[in-house]
């Protein structure tokens, strides 16, 4: 008999502002501990948190990319426990009234498009960092950490494989980058994806979950939901049950392992936080969000492919990231706009490669896109071909200067001169005449070799459009 | 634990006259009622405490609850949740729930950096630091 998988996604999104969620202090990553932890986040006493303005506006920013339902009025409760890392004893959250209500997002899963449900996505603070092995026997407690804005979005069960999963979780990555409302650093903890996963007979209602925590790692997320899968599979066909609890993935061995089993079912104890006043808002400050909000990564995939002819892959690769979206748009723009194809073509081949290997974002490119451009400009006024327009694309690379700089130093302008390009080409079939005997008598593949000679003889800088022209005429005559 | 909490939420409101305390009233929604009773399964109008939901309610705040203290502090939470009995008579019905006593909304600041590294002021009223880090007894992972 077979099993259906049912998956469901909590992601905590860090949201990209300077100052805490209920505080002025920074949260600037890395700084030295607890120099970002003032009193509010300390939960010194009398201190009074105000909600932060851009918080609001990021998570209206992420309602409305979700097509979800806004929450007009929102209420900030207390969930209340008990860690070191958490100095309140209470983390403040929204439960009843989240700024994001019901909403979706489309993922690609095998070429067709599956809707995900987003149940919500409520605001809250992150907790501190706990260090072990300072002191002996002891805990060290950073609480730079300490209330940093997250948005918490919580998936609808409606992933039904570790691929759909990986999927969504990609889809929602890109999105909030997209929005500029979280940077997406997973290594740095400003995206985590906890994942819930069950197993159960067809027809039959959800198996008890297990929740997969604290994974930094789009490949390691698909792995462990993976893993989790067959485990809970193996264990229910053995005869046992599967328990809920958090289980941790181990990247070494691949296998998830059980955290300690809680004694007893969590109890928040949920109540309105007295500190702070129900949050309103008005038509015009979602208006005023959408105002400011970029074209999305879907609408611009579309747009590329409809309206500047560029491949389903070439969307994908400019659309990946808001800062390649921009390169690319800035890239065609200072081109003239004429040649989508070429502009797409020199990021997604030349480019890309070049950052990878260099392991830099495009954002830190040594090509900026003015640069990129001069020399797209060079290669159609025919000033260059695109054979020397890759080294002028290694020399701006090496930052020798700009197209123009590097073509007249280098002296790679090409020859256009017809009676210079002419005098190579007799040349070249003076110096081979068996090799034109071939030719005419039907080996017609020895053009390519006759083209490469005369490239050779030019230094590659003669134009290869006129070389094959007069390479046609002088050996049909 | 959210019965205590909603009793020292409501003494306050009381003891700063009627308008209050009706702010207070309305703040009770059946929800919220219904889910502070049920925590405990108990009927809607007896209402008791035992030992075994005193120690779990001293775990759940961490404070501890001296044995022969327990039948003293079952006592009194168990008038506390008589209150929220009597109060799960009042007719509710229609009236939105309040997060806040206060009509108003919450005003919203400026996303700035205001505070400076305090962390000597602070650390200096902490039992324990070290490497600028606050020390706790150590918590197993």
């Amino acid at each position: 008999m077979s099993w259906e998988v049912v998956i469901g996604l909590e992601i905590h999104a860090q949201l990209t502002t300077k100052s805490k969620i209920f505080s002025g202090a920074s949260i600037a990553y890395g700084a030295a501990p607890n120099s970002q932890a003032c009193a509010v986040d300390l939960g010194m006493p009398g201190m009074l948190p105000v909600v932060n303005h851009a918080v609001i506006g990021k998570g209206i920013a992420l309602g409305l990319a979700l097509n979800a339902e806004l929450g007009k009025k929102q209420v900030f409760d207390r969930k209340n426990y008990f860690y070191p890392d958490l100095p309140k004893g209470y983390q403040t959250t929204q439960m009843d009234y989240p700024i994001v209500g019901k909403g979706y997002l489309d993922i690609e899963i095998d070429g067709e498009t599956k809707r995900i449900g987003v149940t919500r996505a409520h605001l809250e603070e992150d907790a501190g960092k706990s260090n072990h092995g300072i002191v002996p026997g002891m805990t060290g407690i950073d609480l730079n950490r300490a209330g940093t804005p997250l948005l918490e979005i919580v998936s609808e069960p409606d992933l039904s494989s570790a691929q759909e999963a990986v999927a969504y979780a990609r889809k929602m990555h890109e999105l909030v980058t997209f929005l500029g409302i979280c940077d997406g650093n997973m290594q740095e903890g400003s995206f985590r994806v906890d994942s819930n996963v069950s197993v159960r007979r067809p027809g039959e209602p959800l198996g008890t979950r297990a929740e997969l925590k604290n994974i930094n790692s789009f490949r390691f997320i698909e792995k462990a939901i993976e893993f989790e899968i067959e485990r809970q599979i193996d264990l229910i066909e053995s005869g046992g049950k599967v328990v809920q609890e958090t289980r941790l993935y181990d990247s070494e061995t691949n296998t998830t392992r059980s955290m300690r089993t809680k004694e007893e079912a969590n109890d928040y104890r949920y109540f309105p936080c007295p500190d702070l006043l129900p949050v309103r808002i008005t038509d015009e400050d979602i208006e005023a969000v959408r105002a400011t909000m970029p074209e999305l990564p879907g609408a611009k995939r579309a747009r590329y492919v409809a309206e500047l002819g560029l491949s389903e892959y070439d969307a994908g690769v400019l659309t990946s990231s808001r800062a390649m979206a921009e390169y690319f748009e800035a890239l065609l723009e200072h081109t003239g706009g004429k040649d989508a194809k070429v502009c797409a073509n020199w990021i997604t081949s030349d480019l890309a490669g070049a950052l990878n290997k260099a392991g830099l974002d495009i954002a830190d490119s040594p090509i900026s896109e003015q640069m990129l451009a001069g020399m797209i400009n060079r290669i159609q006024d025919d000033t260059i071909s695109g054979k020397i327009a890759k080294q002028v694309f290694d020399a701006m690379w090496k930052g020798e200067g700009s197209a123009d700089e590097i073509i007249e130093a280098k002296g790679l302008k090409q020859i256009t001169d017809t009676g210079a390009i002419e005098a190579m080409v007799d040349e070249v079939l003076a110096n081979n005449p068996s090799q034109v005997e071939a030719y005419k008598g039907g080996q017609e593949k020895m053009m390519g070799y006759f083209v490469g000679q005369v490239m050779k003889a030019s230094g590659g800088q003669a134009n290869p459009g006129q070389v094959n022209k007069l390479l046609k005429e002088k050996l049909s005559s | 634990m959210k019965a205590v909490l909603w009793y020292f939420i409501a003494l306050f409101f009381a003891r700063r006259g009627p308008a209050y305390f009706r702010g207070f009233l309305r703040l009770l929604s059946v929800k919220v009622v219904s889910r502070a009773i049920s925590n405990f399964q108990i009927g809607s109008v007896e209402v008791s405490i035992g030992k075994s939901e005193v120690e779990y309610i001293s775990r759940l705040a961490m404070i501890d609850v001296a044995d022969d203290e327990v039948e003293q502090v079952s006592a009194k939470l168990s008038k506390v949740l008589d209150l929220f009995a009597q109060m799960e008579a009042v007719n509710t019905d229609g009236v939105e729930p309040m997060a806040h006593p206060h009509e108003v909304a919450q005003r919203l600041r400026a996303d700035e950096i205001t505070e400076t590294d305090q962390h000597e002021k602070l650390q200096s009223v902490a039992p324990a630091t070290a490497q600028d880090m606050y020390l706790v007894p150590q918590v197993i992972e």
